[in-house]
């Protein structure tokens, strides 16, 4: 089923259209917690979240791109279910993205705080900046979660190259939000 | 948690770039623009194809005798394959006067693409995965020249089933390789030629719709590893092209330069295979095909 037909099946809050939701995305979105939940019980909550907090949102919400918005809300929800004290000790995975991560963030000022959300567009404009493949690269490591090989094997790279590239592309965000003033 | 804030942040990137990452074809979206490019140009020798299989061809040229295959190259399972990477580089020895290279013209150009009339036959599109389990790998050789990637982009596929049977009836898949990419997926050239570097893998288990090239002489085959590989090379002009000069038939205008492609065409594991490289080496092709057919072993081409 066409995304636009689902969306208009919410719209009108036609429940049948979420089982459609559900049959085309649901492994993508299952796929997706999981990067984040090492349990699959977790994982399968945050995609249920997600479906409600999809249907609780359309309408007044109407998103032009219908698997981006339930895949934010998966995310979104993923990552609240992360037990942040404990995920160290359990999922090297999650480290190992959010060591990455850190690498990109200027040193904290003290005057110089921002919010997340004021991030979230730097980010926006930092990924506007790159050419189709590193942003493909950089999102599906740091948004989807991807394992490198993976992205290799998506890409047709070596496993050398995407981490080389990645690794390029922490540098030169870092020293984007530096440009923008934003620390954390 | 510094590195926990921004993976929170990257939740507010914009959906279209995440649209625009999602590996899976979108409803509507069709083949990868790239492998779209090349199809337009070898879709135009379809019915020359055609023509040859059914041992009529226009200006009267014999129909081709195909020899017969040897047994298939048996591949290792499906989960191995992600991609291919073996432990060790293959060596390739190339025995060149073994090699047989084809001559052809140029592209075939009076033939148009079947149209597929939506009342008797349904699209789908495939993901990675049930490419995987279609074709047994994700079409992504061992062997890519250092230069070239995917683009980010994985399998375009689109296929035609009867409505009335439920029968496949077209299941050509393609991947590009490129030296660079536009926004929106296509190959770039990345110096002032406008031809860019790179090349397509396309499959087929019904037998390939499009051909890239048209030997002008007989076909000849290579030897790979005990697989025969039909090789054709053209050597085809690039613009901007000079008005007030002639090239060397007199019949055109003066191009640029000239480019040279190569067609790669064989059998493996009863799936057809066509390998389109342009501005490459015949080197690197014959690299390419023998890591697509023995990915694991060290291969000799063009006979002992």
């Amino acid at each position: 089923m066409e995304d636009r037909e689902i969306i208009a099946g919410l719209l009108v809050r036609d429940q049948t259209f979420l089982a459609a939701l559900q049959e085309k995305y649901g492994p993508k979105l299952l796929r997706l917690a999981s990067r984040f939940l090492s349990s699959r019980e977790d994982a399968e909550e945050a995609v249920n979240d997600a479906y409600f907090r999809t249907w609780t949102t359309i309408p007044p919400q109407e998103p032009e791109h219908l698997f981006a918005y339930v895949a934010q809300l998966c995310r979104y929800a993923a990552l609240e279910k992360v037990d942040w004290l404990t995920a160290k000790k359990r999922q090297a995975h999650l480290v190992e993205l959010t060591e990455e991560l850190a690498q990109c963030l200027p040193d904290p000022g003290p005057e110089r705080e921002r919010e997340g959300r004021e991030l979230g567009e730097a980010l926006n404009g930092f990924l506007g900046t790159l050419d189709r493949e590193k942003r493909i690269l950089f999102l599906r490591r740091y948004w989807y979660g991807d394992p490198i090989r993976d992205i290799a094997a998506q890409c047709a790279m070596g496993e050398s190259k995407v981490k080389t590239t990645l690794f390029r592309l922490r540098k030169d965000l870092k020293i984007y939000l530096e440009q923008e003033g934003i620390s954390i | 948690m510094r590195g926990k804030e921004m993976l929170y942040a990257m939740n507010d990137v914009k959906q279209s770039y995440i649209e625009e990452t999602a590996w899976e074809p979108r409803a509507g979206g069709m083949r990868t623009p790239y492998l779209r490019c090349f199809t337009a140009a070898a879709c135009l020798c379809l019915a020359l194809l055609g023509a040859l299989r059914l041992g009529t061809v226009p200006g009267g040229r014999p129909p081709v005798v195909e020899p017969p295959l040897p047994p298939a190259v048996s591949r290792p399972p499906a989960e191995t394959l992600s991609p291919i990477q073996p432990p060790e580089p293959q060596t390739v020895a190339i025995h060149w006067e073994g090699v047989a290279v084809n001559e052809s013209e140029g592209l075939g150009m009076d033939a148009t693409r079947l149209y597929m009339d939506p009342a008797l036959y349904t699209v789908e599109h495939w993901d990675m995965d049930q490419i995987r389990d279609y074709y047994g790998w994700e079409l992504a050789p061992a062997y890519i020249p250092e230069d070239l990637t995917g683009g980010g982009v994985g399998v375009g596929h689109t296929i035609y089933r009867d409505k009335a049977t439920g029968e496949i009836i077209e299941d050509q898949a393609g991947r590009g390789f490129w030296v660079d990419f536009y926004e929106d997926g296509s190959p770039r050239s990345d110096d002032d030629i406008v031809i860019p570097r790179g090349f397509t893998v396309t499959a087929s288990k019904l037998g390939i719709l499009h051909c890239g090239l048209l030997p002008v002489d007989g076909e000849r085959t290579t030897d790979f590893g005990g697989t025969p590989v039909t090789l054709t090379h053209a050597s085809l002009p690039y613009g901007p092209f000079d008005p007030t000069q002639r090239d060397p038939s007199g019949l055109y205008n003066k191009p640029a330069g000239y480019y040279d492609i190569y067609v790669a065409s064989f059998e493996m594991d009863g799936v057809e295979y066509e390998v389109e490289a342009q501005r490459m080496e015949l080197e690197e092709v014959v690299k390419i095909v023998a890591s697509i057919l023995e990915p694991y072993e060290d291969m000799t081409v063009g006979g002992e």
